[in-house]
C-alpha cells in the first residue's frame, strides 16, 4: 500500500521534473546585456578593491554610458562551465600565468586597433589573447630575526645546512615552486622550460623534512613572519603588507620570479566591444600604473613605469628586472596538468 | 507534501548526479577510470582518506561516548552547560576554528611556547602538519555529529534496567557491557556513520593541519577540476568515492540495523 503510493508520487514528481528541466533549458541565455555594460570578474578582496579605485572608477567617469559591473572571484572552471552552458556572464576576466586553459578556444582575440598591444616592459610577451596588465612576484622571503646574512638566491633557499630552519613552499606546481627548485639545482633561467619535473622534485626531496606547503600568499607571510618557517617563496604584495605592520620579513630579490596578471575576453561574452574598451583603458601608458597607488603591484607598460611612486617601486619586481626571471606562460599552460599530477604523486608518497 | 520534496531533490540532487555519472564515462571516455586505476595516486589518496575517516570516527567515539554519558547523568542545569560546550563552536566558522588550531599547535604556537618556556621540552613537539594535527582539528569539528545522535539514544535509556542488572548480581562492568552498551548502540552506529561519511569530504582542514602526505581525496578532486579542468576525470573520481561510500553503507545495512536507526525507527 505504502509502496504503490510512493512510486505513484515519484512518477508524477519525475514527470514534473522533466518539465522543469525542459522549461529552464528554453528560458536560458537571457543574460543582462543591454548593450551598455561590461562585467569584470577579478580575484576579489583587497586587490579588486584596488583595481576598482585605479581603473573602474575613472573609466566609469570617462564613459558614463557604459555601466561597469563586477563579479568575483574569477574561476577558470566556472568560466568553462558557463561556456559549456552557453551562458557567459563575464566580459573581462583576470587570469594568472599558471592557469592551464587553451587561449585560442576560450578567449576572443584582443583588438589591437582599440588596445595598445605593444610597449611592454622588457621580457613581457603578449600572445594576442591574454593582455598583460600588472606584474607581481614570487620571491625569496626571509625572517630577518632568524636569517643572517641575507640569502642570495634559490640555492641558499634549499641549503638547510647553511640556513637551518623550515621553508614555506607554495603548493603550486608551475609558475614558481618547481622553477625555484631547478634554479637551485643549477639550471640556467633560459633552460628552465620544458620543466624537468622529476629533477625539481628530487631537489625538493633533499629538504623534505623542512618543507611547509602553503596555499596562499597571506599564509606564507604569516609563516615567515612568525618564524614558523625561516624562509618562503612568498608573494611580494603580502610581504610589503607585512612590512607595513612592522613584521620582521624581507625579500631577497635575486632570482625573483616575475609573474603577470592578464586580461582576457571570454568567448561567448555579449559585450565584446565594451570589453576591448575597458582593457584599452586599463593597459594604456597613461593608466596602467594607477594600480600601484592602491596595491603593491607594478605596471607592465614601459612608459607607465615612471608613474610609479618610488616608495612603492622598491617593493615591485619591475625594479629588479635585471636579476629576476620571467616565467614562460606558454610552457606552463602546456605542462601544468602533468606537472601538478607528478607533484601530488610525490607529495602523497 | 512528498511531491515538492521529491521534485526538489530530483532537480538539485538527482539530475546533477546523473550528469556527473554520465560525464565520467563520456568526457572523453572510459579512460577517465582506467587512468585512475593505472596511476597509483588516486587509489593511494582514496585509501588514506578512508584511513583518516576511521581514525576521526574512533577518536570522536572515544571522547563523545563518555562525554554524552556524563550529560545524561548530571543535573539539567549542568546538562545544558555540557550541551552548550558542544553546540557553541558550531556557531563559529570551521575555517576560523581551524586557524585557531594552527595558532595553538604550530612550532611557534601557544602550546609549544608554553612548554619550551617552562623548560619542559627543548625542541617543539610535532603537533601540526601530521596526523596528530588532523585528528585534533577534525575530531573537534565533527564531535557534535557524534554527541547529538548519542544523546538522542542515551538520554532515553531507562536507568532502572541497569539498576536491575546490578541488583541481580551483575558487576558494574557486566551491567555496562550487557545492558547499557547494547541499548546505546543505535546512537553509536548512527553517530559513527555520520562522522565517517562527513569526514570523507573534508579537505581544507587536513590541508592546513596535516601534511601533504595526508592529502584527502577532496583536494585531489578540486585541483583536478579547477586547475586541470579535467571535468570528466574529476567526475570519475567523485563517482568512485560515492560508489565506495554507498557500498560501505550497503554492507553496514546488511550486517547492522543501522538503516533502522538512521531512518528513525524504534530502538531495539
Amino acid at each position: 500500500m505504502r509502496k504503490t503510493g510512493l512510486s505513484m508520487k515519484a512518477a508524477v514528481g519525475f514527470a514534473l521534473f522533466i518539465g522543469v528541466v525542459a522549461l529552464s533549458a528554453c528560458g536560458g541565455g537571457s543574460g543582462g546585456s543591454d548593450g551598455g555594460s561590461v562585467t569584470y570578474a577579478g580575484w576579489g578582496g583587497t586587490f579588486q578593491a584596488a583595481e576598482n579605485k585605479a581603473w573602474f572608477e575613472p573609466f566609469q567617469e570617462e564613459n558614463p554610458d557604459i555601466k561597469v559591473l563586477q563579479d568575483q572571484p574569477v574561476d577558470v572552471a566556472k568560466l568553462a562551465a558557463m561556456q559549456e552552458a552557453d551562458n557567459v556572464t563575464w566580459d573581462v576576466i583576470s587570469t594568472s600565468d599558471a592557469e592551464g586553459y587553451d587561449d585560442e578556444t576560450t578567449l576572443e582575440k584582443i583588438d589591437c586597433d582599440v588596445v595598445e598591444c605593444g610597449g611592454f616592459v622588457k621580457g613581457i610577451e603578449f600572445n594576442g589573447y591574454r593582455m598583460p596588465y600588472y606584474s607581481w612576484s614570487v620571491a625569496l622571503t626571509y625572517n630577518t630575526d632568524e636569517v643572517s646574512p641575507e640569502p642570495n638566491g634559490w640555492a641558499d633557499f634549499f641549503d638547510t645546512e647553511k640556513y637551518p630552519g623550515k621553508r614555506a613552499l607554495w603548493n603550486q606546481a608551475t609558475g614558481d615552486t618547481l622553477e625555484a627548485a631547478l634554479i637551485a639545482d643549477g639550471v640556467k633561467p633560459e633552460d628552465l622550460y620544458p620543466l624537468d619535473v622529476d629533477r625539481a622534485l628530487a631537489k625538493i626531496d633533499t629538504i623534505k623534512d623542512d618543507v611547509i606547503w602553503f596555499e596562499g600568499g597571506d599564509e606564507c607571510r604569516q609563516l615567515v613572519a612568525s618564524g614558523e618557517a625561516v624562509m618562503g617563496n612568498c608573494w611580494n604584495d603580502t610581504v610589503a603588507a607585512g612590512q607595513e605592520e612592522g613584521e620582521p620579513i624581507e625579500i631577497a630579490w635575486n632570482q625573483c620570479f616575475i609573474l603577470l596578471g592578464s586580461l582576457g575576453i571570454p568567448k561567448g561574452s555579449k559585450n565584446v566591444e565594451n570589453a576591448q574598451k575597458l582593457i584599452a583603458f586599463m593597459t594604456s601608458d597613461e593608466n596602467n600604473a594607477n594600480v600601484s597607488n592602491y596595491a603593491t603591484n607594478g605596471p607592465v607598460k614601459e612608459a607607465a613605469v615612471k608613474n610609479v611612486d618610488p616608495a612603492v617601486a622598491k617593493n615591485l619586481p619591475t625594479s629588479y628586472s635585471d636579476v629576476c626571471i620571467t616565467v614562460d606562460r606558454t610552457s606552463l599552460v602546456e605542462e601544468g596538468a602533468d606537472a601538478l599530477k607528478k607533484m601530488q604523486d610525490y607529495q602523497t608518497k | 507534501m512528498l511531491i515538492p520534496g521529491a521534485l526538489f531533490l530530483a532537480v538539485v540532487l538527482l539530475y546533477p548526479m546523473l550528469v556527473m555519472v554520465w560525464r565520467s564515462f563520456t568526457d572523453p571516455g572510459i579512460e577517465n577510470y582506467t587512468e585512475l586505476f593505472e596511476t597509483g595516486l588516486y587509489l593511494r589518496v582514496l585509501f588514506k582518506t578512508f584511513q583518516v575517516g576511521v581514525i576521526i570516527t574512533l577518536f570522536c567515539l572515544l571522547i563523545g561516548y563518555p562525554f554524552t554519558y556524563l550529560m545524561t547523568r548530571v543535573s539539567p542545569k549542568w546538562r545544558l552547560v555540557l550541551l552548550a560546550a558542544v553546540i557553541l563552536p558550531f556557531w563559529t566558522s570551521w575555517l576560523v576554528r581551524t586557524f585557531a588550531w594552527m595558532a595553538l599547535l604550530q612550532d611557534t604556537g601557544v602550546i609549544n611556547d608554553l612548554l619550551t618556556g617552562a623548560g619542559i621540552i627543548d625542541e617543539p613537539l610535532a603537533l601540526i602538519r601530521n596526523l596528530t594535527g588532523i585528528t585534533l582539528g577534525m575530531s573537534y569539528i565533527m564531535l557534535p555529529f557524534m554527541v547529538l545522535p548519542l544523546y538522542a539514544t542515551m538520554g532515553k535509556i531507562d536507568w532502572t534496567l541497569v539498576k536491575a542488572a546490578r541488583s541481580l548480581g551483575a558487576s558494574p562492568f557486566r551491567a555496562f557491557t550487557r545492558v547499557y552498551l547494547p541499548l546505546s548502540m543505535p546512537g553509536v552506529l548512527a553517530g559513527s556513520f555520520l562522522v565517517f561519511v562527513v569526514s570523507l569530504g573534508f579537505y581544507v582542514t587536513p590541508a592546513l593541519l596535516g601534511s601533504k602526505q595526508n592529502m584527502m581525496v577532496g583536494e585531489l578532486i578540486v585541483t583536478n577540476f579547477s586547475q586541470n579542468l579535467a571535468f570528466g576525470q574529476s567526475a570519475a573520481m567523485s563517482v568512485i568515492l560515492l560508489a565506495t561510500v554507498v557500498g560501505l553503507l550497503w554492507v553496514a545495512a546488511k550486517t547492522t540495523p543501522i538503516m533502522r536507526y538512521l531512518t528513525g525507527g524504534n530502538n531495539p
